[in-house]
């Protein structure tokens, strides 16, 4: 017996084999997290990307009328959420300009307009007849209704 | 057996690949079929909004001649009511109407939303769903009864605004239109400026059972006996100037069996605005005829046999010349009603003639016309007499067959 146990036959080989599977379980663990980590990063990025494209994809907005009004250089403009998910009007541009509306306007930006509301933006815009308006409305989702009005 | 297998270390390398293979690809799959649950919703959201696209763009509405019908006074409001076709595939609701004047009325917009009841600047709620394809729908709104549209040609314009976003739009007062109602042509009968055209619409009338005169009548002109009757015969004028009817115009009846025995039915007050517009001037047959202006008190509305004696100083029949090429045929037609035992200013005028019953078959008419006109040489009293038509009494048109 005591032989045995003084005898340094094989030593190497188990260390060495106890190395190798303790590198390989190691680099295995790693993978394994590795993975689980990057498919979760991008489950949960598509995931994201879907409901958001989703939402935005619902998002419907009509500009349904422009007035004129002369004696205040007024342009009233009527917007409506015709969609299915509410909406968030972040910015209307005229002529690419993005304006402000006016204290008195019934409805200030950023607006959120539920399904099926409408509201009115007055904007201070100085104009005469046959003037050409580009108006824009973009939502926070990314969104853009465009029309363009001539003035009376 | 136990102890071997435990300690045994063959293929157990292979044990901890394969373990560790699996768990990748299981989690590999988890994430596939993870993504493409996500890329199946949102598929089907994209589906779910191109269908609503599709649907939005099916919607067509179309304004009906005369598009709008009023003011009528409603408890201290002006209503009107807009007439529309729903030309698309598919039902309509609208949301929100927008009427701007040119000059009086809404010149600074009106914006009229839905109300359940009467209420100025609104339409109302339950005449806001239009059916697939539904002709003529009404969609009656109120304005205060300071606010009257004005009524000159395309100096209105109204938006109507449907739930799925679509604008549509028309300007008021529409152009007249309407292919057989415009007298003249192949089948017409000239004297001098009048002008009759012997079509289904020539003639029709109301009686105590029917309120709204039928548009056209029934085939064979099958006229009720023994009531009483209020026939509407349509004249257009095709001279340069206006032509006024006068008091002895007259529609006469003779019973085809017994010559003779004649029955008169004298002109009467013309028919009352309400009638005219709702009646005649929707109905795309009629829509061009003309109606007298802000005359509510005017025969037959609201019932059949409502007679009211003429008066040519106040309501006179007047038969417009062309308005845009005068003696050019023709002006804008006019139905003209007789009814009356007697002519204007006689005991008679407001008691009804009959088709006499107990004969129930042919019958022959004559017209007699008597009216002021101007030829351009200055105004003259006409007066002629027409053989016309023919017609059938009773309740069938066996009576009138051999």
């Amino acid at each position: 017996m005591k032989r045995k146990w003084k005898s340094k036959l094989g030593v190497s080989t188990i260390v060495a084999n106890m190395l190798m599977i303790t590198i390989t379980l190691s680099l295995a663990a790693i993978l394994v997290a590795w993975a689980g980590t990057s498919y979760g990063a991008f489950t949960g990025g598509t995931q994201l990307f879907f409901v958001q494209r989703g939402e935005a994809l619902q998002e419907r907005v009509v500009i349904e009328n422009v007035f004129f009004n002369k004696t205040q250089n007024l342009v009233r403009t009527f917007v409506r959420n015709v969609g299915v998910e509410d909406i968030k009007i972040v910015a209307i541009y005229i002529n690419g300009t993005s304006l402000t509306p006016i204290s008195g306007s019934p409805c200030t930006l950023p607006k959120v307009l539920g399904v099926g509301a409408v509201c009115e933006f007055d904007f201070n815009r100085t104009w005469s007849s046959g003037n050409i308006f580009i108006i824009v409305v973009a939502t926070a989702r990314g969104n853009q209704a465009a029309t363009t009005a001539r003035a009376p | 057996m136990k102890k071997f297998c435990l300690f045994r270390r063959r293929a157990v390398s292979t044990m901890i690949g394969g373990i560790i293979v699996l768990t990748l690809l299981l989690t590999a799959l988890g994430t596939m079929v993870f993504v493409s649950q996500q890329y199946d919703a949102y598929q089907s959201l994209v589906s779910k909004m191109s269908q609503t696209d599709i649907n939005r763009f099916a919607e067509n509405l179309v304004a009906v001649y005369p598009g709008l019908v009023g003011p009528t006074n409603d408890s201290g409001t002006n209503r009107y009511t807009m007439i529309l076709n729903n030309v698309g595939g598919i039902g309509t609701q609208i949301a929100r109407l927008y009427i701007n004047s040119t000059n009086s009325g809404c010149t600074s917009v009106c914006i009229l939303d839905p109300a359940p009841s009467r209420t100025v600047y609104r339409f109302r709620q339950g005449d806001a769903f239009i059916n697939p394809g539904e002709p003529a729908h009404n969609v009656t709104f109120w304005l205060p009864s300071t606010t009257t549209l004005p009524t000159d040609l395309g100096s209105n314009t109204v938006w109507i605004i449907t739930t799925r976003g679509r604008i549509f739009s028309f300007q008021w007062t529409l152009p007249p239109t309407g292919g057989t109602t415009v007298a003249g042509g192949p089948g017409s009968l000239y004297i001098g400026p009048l002008v009759i055209k012997f079509e289904p619409i020539l003639i029709t009338y109301t009686t105590n059972t029917v309120s709204i005169p039928a548009i056209p009548i029934s085939s064979g002109w099958l006229i009720p006996s023994h009531v009483n009757i209020i026939f509407f015969i349509k004249f257009a004028n095709k001279g340069v100037n206006d032509v006024k009817l006068s008091k002895a115009s007259n529609f006469q009846v003779q019973q085809f069996g017994s010559p003779g025995n004649v029955v008169n039915f004298w002109m009467i007050a013309p028919m009352s605005t309400n009638l005219c517009q709702n009646t005649f001037q929707r109905n795309p047959l009629t829509a061009n005829v003309t109606c007298a202006s802000s005359y509510s008190g005017g025969n037959t509305y609201p019932n059949g046999n409502n007679l009211v004696v003429y008066d040519g100083t106040k309501h006179p029949y007047i038969i417009p010349k062309n308005p845009t090429q005068p003696g050019v045929c023709c002006g804008p037609p006019v139905y003209v009603l007789f009814a009356a035992q007697d002519m204007a200013g006689k005991p008679n005028q407001n008691k009804y003639s009959q088709i006499p019953e107990g004969y129930d078959g042919p019958l022959y008419t004559f017209l007699d016309l008597t009216f002021i006109y101007d030829d351009g040489t200055g105004s003259y009293v006409y007066g002629v007499n027409l053989p016309f038509i023919s017609f059938c009494a009773g309740d069938t048109l066996n009576n009138c067959r051999p």
